[in-house]
C-alpha cells in the first residue's frame, strides 16, 4: 500500500491574487493558490515590482524551470541571483561563484566541489548523530520548545561547524549573523530590514547587510589559522590548490565563507522544521517513520519528500542574455527571469499528487536543490543526511510530537521558513 | 532512434528506444531503471548515474570532458576506461545501439 497522506496546501494563505514580489505575502504562508493560477493560466507571466525593481518573468512550471534552468548561456546568473536591482560595482564586490556562467562558474564550483562530495558528506555520519545526541535531548527535556528556535536552528551550524573546521562555541554567533544576512527582509533578525530602512552604506556587503563585515572578518581569520597549517579540515582543504595548481583568492574565499554561513544554515533549518511540522500534524507520517529502523529505503524516500515539501529556496533569478520566447512571450534581452524551484515542486503536470506528502513516492525528481542546471545546491548531500539523521534521532527520542500553538512564517519572498513551531515533544 | 541496454547490479538486462537528444540518466529514469537516481539533475555533479560502457555501435562517444572527470575522480573509488556519468551520454543520430552497465553510487 502506498503510504501516502492527503494534506492540501500546507499553508494558511489561500488568497489566488497575491502579490508574489512582497515579503509581507510569505509571512502568512506560501501562496499555493496564486502560483497555481500561475502555472495553469499563465506559466511565463511578467510582474510588475513596486520596490523600484523592473520587474520580471515568473517561470512557474516545473518543465519550463527545468528548460530555463538548463540553459546558462541564455539565461545567465551573471548579473545577479535575487530580484534586487545591483550597480555594477555593488555586483563586483558581492559577487560569488552563485554569480557566473560556466565557464568561469566551472572552475571555482570545482574547487568547492571538493568539500562537499556524497563520498565525503557520508563519512560525516557518525558527527551528525553525535551533535543531535545534546541537542534533541535538550529539547526532549524541556517538553513544550519551539522546534525551530531549540532544535532546527541549532542542529545546521554546529553541523557545518565541525564539517568546515569552526569552533563549536562560535555556532550562535555564525548562526546569528548568517540570519542577519540571508533573512535581511524580517525584522525579527535584523535591524537593517532591507526594504524598510536605508541601507545603502552596506551595498557593497555580502546581503547589502552589515553582518557581512563581520563574516568577512571571521573568515580570514579562519583563512590565517590555516596558512601553513592543515587542520584536517573542509576549509584547510578549499585552500589547497587544486590539481590544476589554481587557489582561491581572498575575496573569492570570503564570499564563499559567507554564503556558507548564511545558505548553510537556513535552508536545512527551515527543511527540519517543515519536517517536523508535517511529523507533528500527521500521526501517520509519524507512526510509519518511527517504525522504520534507520537504513529502511523509506528514508530515503521520506527525505526527498520532507526536502520537495519544504522547498526552502523558493526561486533563484536569471537575466535573459538574448530573446527568448516562451508559452508565446517574447523574454527580451537583459530581462529579469525568477525560476520559482517551489512552484515546480508543487507542479500537477509533474508530481502525482503534489498536495499529498508521499513517504515513498517514486521518482521524486524534485528541484529544491535547483537540480539540472549548473548552479545545483553545492551542499546537497550535506543537507538531505542531515534532515534525514535529524529526523531519525528526533523519532527514537519521542513518543509524540504535537503543535500546540500556530507556527510563524519568515517574512522573505525568497526563503521559505517557519521561524517559530511550538510543539509538545512526549519522551518516548 | 537507438537501442539502449542497461545491465543491472544483478545482471539482469533492460532494453530501451531511445531518442535523438535523450541521455542515458534522463532515459533510465523515465523508464524505471533500477539503480540510476540522477540526484543532481543531470548538471554533471554527482555520481548517482555512474555506469560504465560495454560497447557501442554506429559511432564512438566523445571524451569525458575535464568536469566528468573531475567528478568522476571525487565519487568513484576506481574509476575505469569506460566509466562514464549517464547524464553527459547523449543520443545522437549516429548511435545504433549501446549497452552499460550500471554502477553508479546510491543517494544518502
Amino acid at each position: 500500500m502506498a503510504k501516502i497522506l492527503k494534506t492540501v496546501c500546507p499553508t494558511n494563505n489561500d488568497d489566488v491574487d497575491a502579490d508574489i514580489t512582497s515579503h509581507d505575502t510569505y509571512e502568512k504562508g506560501f501562496p499555493h493558490n496564486a502560483f497555481k493560477r500561475l502555472r495553469d493560466d499563465e506559466p511565463c507571466a511578467w510582474i510588475d515590482e513596486h520596490d523600484g525593481g523592473k520587474g520580471f518573468w515568473a517561470i512557474t512550471r516545473y518543465n519550463d524551470i527545468r528548460e530555463v534552468n538548463g540553459l546558462p548561456k541564455i539565461f545567465s546568473s551573471a548579473q545577479g541571483i535575487r530580484l534586487e536591482e545591483q550597480s555594477k560595482e555593488e555586483f563586483e564586490a558581492r559577487k560569488t561563484f552563485q554569480e557566473t556562467d560556466p565557464p568561469v562558474h566551472t572552475r571555482q564550483r570545482m574547487m568547492f566541489h571538493r568539500g562537499f562530495t556524497r563520498k565525503l558528506v557520508s563519512t560525516y555520519e557518525p558527527l551528525i548523530r553525535e551533535i543531535c545526541n545534546d541537542i534533541l535531548n535538550d529539547a526532549v527535556d524541556l517538553n513544550e520548545v519551539d522546534a525551530t528556535k531549540e532544535i532546527a536552528k541549532k542542529l545546521p551550524m554546529r553541523m557545518l561547524g565541525r564539517v568546515v573546521g569552526t569552533p563549536d562555541e562560535d555556532a550562535e554567533w555564525l548562526v546569528s549573523k548568517g540570519d542577519s544576512m540571508i533573512a535581511n527582509s524580517d525584522p525579527d533578525f535584523t535591524d537593517h530590514v532591507i526594504d524598510k530602512v536605508d541601507t545603502d552604506e552596506y551595498r557593497f556587503l555580502p546581503f547589502r547587510s552589515p553582518a557581512g563585515r563581520e563574516i568577512y572578518d571571521y573568515g580570514e581569520k579562519q583563512k590565517k589559522l590555516r596558512e601553513n597549517n592543515d587542520m584536517g579540515d573542509v576549509l584547510s582543504m578549499l585552500l589547497q590548490p587544486d590539481k590544476h595548481g589554481d587557489t582561491l583568492s581572498d575575496l573569492e574565499f570570503k564570499n564563499f565563507f559567507a554564503l556558507m554561513v548564511a545558505a548553510g544554515n537556513d535552508t536545512t533549518r527551515y527543511s527540519m522544521a517543515f519536517s517536523m511540522h508535517a511529523l507533528a500534524n500527521n500521526p501517520y507520517i509519524f507512526d510509519c517513520l518511527k517504525s522504520s529502523p534507520d537504513d529502511a529505503p523509506i528514508w530515503s524516500t521520506a527525505t526527498e519528500e520532507f526536502i520537495r515539501w519544504a522547498s526552502p529556496t523558493m526561486h533563484f533569478r536569471r537575466t535573459a542574455t538574448e530573446d527568448y520566447i516562451l508559452h508565446n512571450k517574447k523574454i527580451r534581452e537583459g530581462d529579469k527571469v525568477a525560476v520559482w524551484f517551489i512552484s515546480g515542486n508543487y507542479d500537477e503536470r509533474k508530481f502525482a499528487e503534489p498536495f499529498s506528502f508521499n513517504l515513498e513516492r517514486e521518482n521524486n525528481q524534485h528541484i529544491a536543490f535547483g537540480q539540472g542546471g549548473p548552479h545545483t545546491c553545492l551542499g546537497m548531500w550535506l543537507a538531505r543526511l542531515e534532515v534525514k539523521v535529524a529526523m531519525q534521532e528526533l523519532l527514537k527520542r519521542v513518543s509524540k510530537i504535537e503543535q500546540i500553538g500556530p507556527e510563524k512564517y519568515l517574512r522573505s519572498n525568497f526563503i521559505r521558513g517557519i521561524k517559530n513551531l511550538p510543539v509538545r515533544l512526549t519522551s518516548a | 532512434m537507438a537501442l539502449v541496454k542497461y545491465i543491472l547490479e544483478d545482471s539482469s538486462e533492460v532494453t530501451i528506444e531511445a531518442q535523438v537528444g535523450q541521455n542515458l540518466m534522463q532515459l533510465a529514469i523515465e523508464n524505471n531503471v533500477e539503480g540510476i537516481e540522477g540526484a543532481c539533475g543531470g548538471s554533471c555533479m554527482c555520481a548517482t548515474c555512474h555506469v560504465k560502457v560495454e560497447s557501442v555501435n554506429g559511432a564512438e562517444l566523445g571524451e569525458r570532458s575535464e568536469m566528468e572527470l573531475d567528478v568522476l575522480e571525487m565519487e568513484i573509488d576506481e574509476v575505469a576506461s569506460n566509466s562514464r556519468l549517464g547524464c553527459q551520454i547523449e543520443i545522437n543520430e549516429k548511435i545504433e545501439s549501446i549497452t552499460v552497465r550500471i554502477e553508479s553510487i546510491q543517494s544518502i
